[in-house]
């Protein structure tokens, strides 16, 4: 720390409230973004920080979902130009044990755009064959523990 | 690496599309103009990056709408002055300003963007097929239509009508030529008064 | 949040150093102290005892002492890519001080910072960076806009007016030769 007068560096040891000026600090490195007075004054910055606090612990939980949205949106967009539908592209992969997750699918989306391509295709390939097989709706999985009408009427024709 | 700030120029280009609104719905053509606009179609996007596209609608004039909308469909106004409140039926705006309702759809479906003004300077609405050439020539891609161009009946030849299968006789009382006749006139109930034309 | 008020930084190493042969990144080192407080006392134990195994072992290393009257000791680190390091060791006993001066020798002389991620790499792309015109159909560079081809929705299956138009032509077929039967 750089003081550029003698008084000015007394100032922080021989004060009434020499620890005040450490606070001060603290909170000029956190108001270094904010506008106007509430950047610089120390009263007007106590309630500012108070305030922005309270929302960064609010976004805390929220960002991870907002980012998650923007992985979507990327991959959406990759599978776009291919033809293929984001919710089929992800249902084909989950269905094939392909364990990408969705941030890695995103940066394959713009960084290895080949590698995207080629993972498009293989859902489209699958897609194909399923409605060649006539198995478009029923290769859907079912979870398990859970009873379709579907299945008790084959029961009851069977 | 010295490289890597040449290749993202290509990443960032920002390139022009154009799409024909000859028969389409203004709705659901403007969901698909605003994903060019805001950039969601590129694998790169994020919703305060400016990375959007710049797109030319031209053909406004001859927008369709679904069932009763163009009597039925209103825009609004408020000066916020005292008593400033005014609206007209979509016919009504669209015949005086007949790129309006396109840009009204677009920018409604922009709201809650910081970015929305930005966006909306980058649609390029021409109310005919005349689009300038300074303009055209920038264009390096098309917007598929969102809907099929029907054929109409006044593009049938009277052969062609004639010899169309009949599958059903109408009844006896039915009114069979009434396309042939020009609408009725009838008061227009969803304008204000000052937009009127009576 | 005010977190960017804090230095942050992609992780950042001295590349391939340790491949071939290793080379100690640490250039010089000043030892600061003084000859009369009791503040350098473990400092002054220190070079005493510990610093000729010290320069004996790094010959690479430049080791400077300097006396400063009533200052508190230190260590000045300076590294092969121009960064110095200052450590207060004031009340450091001599084990604690050679952990320090160990630390510096090992050190690559990268600043400490706060990492915006664990993994990063100059170069993300081997396949090139997407562009929007790589997978654009490579007609359109040779179209005239605006053209129907690239306008039209693009359709699969058939209207109720093209299933009755063929079901008409089905029966003027089948009417035809029928006809054609009756007449033989």
């Amino acid at each position: 720390m750089v003081f550029l007068t003698r008084h000015l560096l007394y100032r922080r040891f021989y004060q009434p409230h020499h620890d005040r000026s450490w606070k001060k600090e603290m909170q000029n490195r956190l108001t270094w973004h904010f506008y106007g007075r509430r950047r610089n004054c120390y009263a007007l910055q106590k309630d500012a920080i108070r305030r922005s606090l309270r929302f960064a612990t609010v976004v805390r939980s929220s960002r991870r979902r907002h980012v998650n949205y923007i992985f979507s949106d990327r991959i959406a967009a990759g599978c776009a130009q291919h033809g293929v539908q984001y919710s089929s592209f992800m249902r084909s992969l989950y269905e094939n044990n392909i364990a990408i997750d969705k941030k890695v699918l995103s940066s394959l989306a713009v960084y290895e755009p080949r590698t995207f391509q080629s993972l498009c295709e293989f859902v489209k390939k699958q897609h194909t064959e399923k409605v060649y097989a006539g198995l478009a709706a029923s290769v859907e999985p079912t979870p398990s523990g859970i009873v379709t009408r579907e299945m008790v009427d084959k029961v009851y024709k069977s | 690496m010295a490289n890597n700030r040449v290749l993202q120029w290509a990443v960032m280009a920002r390139t022009w599309w154009i799409y024909d609104a000859n028969l389409q719905c203004p709705f659901r053509s403007s969901e698909r103009i605003i994903t060019y606009l805001k950039g969601k179609h590129k694998p790169i996007y994020h919703p305060f990056a400016d990375i959007g596209d710049h797109v030319v609608v031209f053909n406004t004039r001859h927008v369709a709408m679904r069932g009763n909308f163009w009597r039925t469909f209103k825009h609004f106004n408020h000066t916020r002055y005292a008593g400033g409140f005014s609206q007209a039926s979509a016919w009504r705006v669209h015949e005086m300003d007949p790129t309006r309702i396109m840009e009204k759809a677009c920018y409604q479906r922009l709201s809650g963007l910081p970015m929305k003004k930005t966006l909306m300077a980058r649609l390029h609405l021409y109310p005919d097929e005349e689009i300038p050439q300074e303009i055209l020539e920038n264009v390096s891609g098309q917007i598929r239509q969102v809907q099929v161009v029907p054929k109409k009946l006044e593009d049938y030849t009277e052969e062609e009508i004639q010899n169309f299968p009949r599958l059903f006789e109408w009844p006896e009382n039915y009114d069979v030529e009434s396309y042939q006749r020009e609408n009725q006139q009838e008061p227009d109930q969803h304008t204000t008064k000052k937009w009127r034309l009576d | 949040m005010s977190n960017n008020a804090i230095p942050r930084d992609f992780v950042k190493n001295v590349l391939q150093n340790g491949v071939g042969r290793y080379v100690c990144q640490l250039k010089r080192i000043t030892f600061r102290f003084c000859k009369s407080h009791g503040g350098s006392r473990h400092m002054r134990d220190f070079i005493e005892n510990n610093l000729l195994e010290f320069t004996q072992k790094n010959p690479g290393v430049v080791c400077y002492l300097q006396p400063r009257r009533h200052r508190p000791p230190s260590v000045v680190a300076e590294f092969l890519n121009g960064r110095r390091e200052v450590m207060l060791l004031s009340g450091k006993e001599v084990p604690e001080i050679c952990k320090w001066v160990e630390h510096m020798r090992t050190r690559s002389g990268v600043q400490i910072v706060n990492m915006i991620q664990n993994n990063h790499t100059e170069t993300p792309s081997t396949q090139g960076i997407w562009h929007p015109f790589m997978f654009r159909d490579s007609e359109m560079a040779a179209t005239e806009f605006p053209s129907k081809k690239f306008s039209q929705i693009q359709v699969t299956g058939k209207t109720a007016t093209d299933l009755v138009l063929e079901e008409q032509l089905k029966v003027s077929s089948s009417e035809s030769s029928d006809s054609h039967i009756e007449g033989k």
